[in-house]
């Protein structure tokens, strides 16, 4: 915008220059100060914008840092629980902490992958957000670690409508973990629509084990 | 050519025409193995059929693809007409001056095509073939093609189209061709075969998902989705060479490709930008352009044939509804009323109606509805039909269906009268597409 009104107003100039009418010159000069009166408004409003957005940004950011520093506590306490219970117990292998071995643990709480949705919807039902919290502290206990959600729908209906409601879903698990502090560039969303059904009946039950987002951590499982 | 009846002479342009389908499909040399074919059932019919008696064509049987043979399945297939069996007759006439009028007067024969294949010295044959009125003992039409023998197959399914349309009044599609998705296991193809689901072989294989597959106007390319990368991203793939180029490859889904009639454009869904919306994009890939602003699911784009507007699927009223828009975007108003699940609009090719999936009691059928109305008719009754497409001549839908579980294209044309299934030895068979009417030059 700002290299746009530059350059009209050199524009104008020269127009100015090349004419020998002094009407036209007033014109022009009116005209200019118009548009330097218009730029100058342009670029206070910009600023004033900048200003907010930066501080909406810094408000994120505190957020963020607060929400991180959080489970970073609860995280250090988890470990230092487990280290305790480690040293009472030493049938618990020491090596719990290890992503890999957790997601293979079936006592452990991100051994279940996957969130479940009712009929045509995409919001996370309340007995599914503590296997999300799950997910998210093991994504924030673990910093390399990456997770892609990937949604599926039922088979009826639309195949490309079913793309854009597994993408919905997808998206809903990787926001849920976003509040709770996992950086979105650790979060890939994608929809298979429902091109990979799990189940392969025609029944409600095949169809609700379809309606589904999975947790998956490629090359950790 | 002295003793050339008129109509013979006539036809010269279309020999022409017909020898630039042959390129065109000599230039379809796809790779892979040849498919099983699709053989198609006819489950219903259209009540007032037209009859037709169509002769063996002298000297047909020195060859594979017997011409007389293949027109009358076209035109049977159809379900517009009805054979007028004549019985044994001898020696079939391939001349009008050997027609016996009241032999076949007697025997009932109203619309009666004879014809002949002869080869000439430069190896190439001359198939001609005549309509003739028996009751008025006069020819009706009659046209002459000079093809290669590989020829004779399109050659016969170009002579059912001239039948079909000196007696229906509207273009016939068996010169078309049709696309769709076998899923096997572990295997999708992408297929593209004749009308009559003959020839079919497949342009893409991958163990991940192809959707959407989307004809470009002029019949050489097809858009696709493919999950090849593991996500869905839209591809343009030109049938001449095989070759393919990313149409568009954003962050999240890309999808839905939908060709202006111009050919010049499409509109694809994105979700770059956060819930699916629709965009515009030049058919290289540049120039994508938002075209819908809401926060929710815009999907399924397809054009007027005029190009000016936009059905779409949209669920910003809650549930997922048809919507129109201009197709530069801008307000736009509903168009389905009945029930909460309407989607997957295709305008029809003469502009005047629509079709779509419609849920009606668990189940999901097709459905079409005229452009200012709002009352649907029900077309089909599987249980879960999808993905419908409007042969060019706006007469037959084709959609995926399912049949003894397994997933089967089937056809219904427009006032729901004609229903045809279609069939294969493997696999499931899903997202069809038809493609366009081959413009003669």
């Amino acid at each position: 915008m700002k290299k746009l009104i530059l350059l009209m107003l050199a524009g104008l100039l020269v127009t100015g220059c090349a004419t020998q009418d002094v009407k036209e010159q007033d014109k022009a000069a009116v005209e200019q100060r118009d548009l330097l009166e218009a730029q100058r408004k342009a670029e206070e409003e910009e600023a004033r914008r900048k200003s907010q957005l930066s501080r909406e940004q810094e408000e994120v950011n505190r957020r963020l840092d607060e929400e991180r520093r959080r489970a970073a506590e609860e995280a250090a306490k988890a470990k230092s629980d487990a280290e305790i219970k480690a040293l009472a117990s030493p049938s618990v292998n020491s090596s719990s902490l290890d992503p890999r071995s957790q997601l293979k643990d079936p006592s452990s709480a991100v051994f279940k992958r996957s969130v479940y949705y009712d009929f045509d919807r995409y919001d996370i039902r309340e007995d599914f957000a503590p296997l999300v919290e799950a997910h998210a502290n093991l994504l924030l206990q673990n910093r390399d670690l990456k997770t892609r959600i990937e949604g599926n729908c039922d088979e009826r209906g639309s195949t490309e409508y079913n793309l854009a409601l597994g993408q919905r879903r997808a998206d809903s698990v990787k926001r849920a973990l976003m509040v709770l502090g996992v950086p979105a560039s650790r979060i890939e969303a994608v929809s298979y629509g429902e091109e990979k059904p799990k189940a392969t009946g025609q029944d409600e039950d095949s169809y609700a084990e379809n309606r589904r987002s999975d947790i998956m951590y490629p090359g950790n499982e | 050519m002295p003793n050339m009846p008129k109509a013979f002479i006539a036809a010269a342009g279309r020999r022409r025409a017909l020898q630039g389908l042959g390129a065109g499909a000599l230039g379809l040399a796809l790779p892979g193995l040849a498919r099983a074919a699709l053989t198609i059932e006819i489950i219903g019919g259209n009540s007032n059929q037209i009859p037709i008696t169509v002769l063996p064509f002298g000297n047909e049987e020195r060859y594979k693809d017997q011409v007389g043979q293949i027109v009358l399945a076209d035109l049977l297939r159809s379900g517009w007409f009805r054979l007028q069996d004549v019985g044994s007759i001898g020696k079939p006439p391939v001349e009008p001056s050997d027609v016996d009028w009241r032999q076949f007067g007697t025997r009932g024969a109203s619309n009666l095509v004879i014809g002949n294949v002869v080869e000439r010295s430069d190896g190439k044959l001359a198939v001609r073939f005549r309509l003739m009125d028996v009751a008025k003992q006069s020819q009706r039409t009659g046209f002459s093609y000079t093809v290669g023998v590989e020829q004779l197959r399109a050659t016969a399914h170009k002579i059912a189209d001239v039948l079909y349309e000196e007696l229906t009044g509207e273009a016939g599609v068996f010169s078309t061709r049709i696309c769709y998705v076998v899923k096997g296991t572990d295997r999708f193809e992408l297929q593209v075969a004749d009308a009559d689901g003959a020839n079919s072989d497949f342009i893409l294989a991958h163990r991940e998902p192809i959707i959407s597959p989307a004809w470009s106007p002029d019949g050489s390319k097809i858009a696709y989705v493919s999950f090849e990368r593991r996500k869905p991203i839209v591809f343009v793939h030109s049938l001449a060479d095989g070759s393919r180029q990313v149409l568009a490859n954003f962050e999240g889904a890309n999808s839905s490709p939908s060709w202006s009639p111009d050919g010049r454009q499409l509109a694809i869904t994105l979700t770059r930008d956060g819930v699916a919306q629709i965009y515009s994009v030049a058919a290289d890939g540049s120039a994508v352009n938002r075209l819908t602003n809401s926060q929710s699911i815009d999907t399924e784009a397809s054009w007027s044939p005029d190009g000016r507007t936009l059905l779409f699927t949209s669920d910003r009223g809650g549930s997922p509804q048809v919507y129109r828009m201009p197709s530069s975007g801008g307000p736009a108003d509903r168009v389905t009323f009945e029930g909460n699940y309407n989607v997957t609009p295709r305008w029809s090719p003469d502009g005047r109606s629509f079709c779509f999936i419609q849920r009606n009691s668990g189940r999901y059928n097709v459905a079409i509805q005229e452009l200012g109305s709002r009352e649907a008719v029900l077309l089909t009754d599987g249980r879960n039909d999808s993905s419908p497409t409007f042969a060019p001549n706006g007469r037959m839908i084709l959609y995926a269906s399912e049949h003894n579980k397994r997933g089967v294209l089937a056809a219904v044309s427009r006032d729901g009268r004609i229903k045809q299934r279609f069939s294969d030895t493997g696999g499931n068979i899903r997202e069809p597409a038809w493609g366009p009417l081959f413009k003669s030059r």
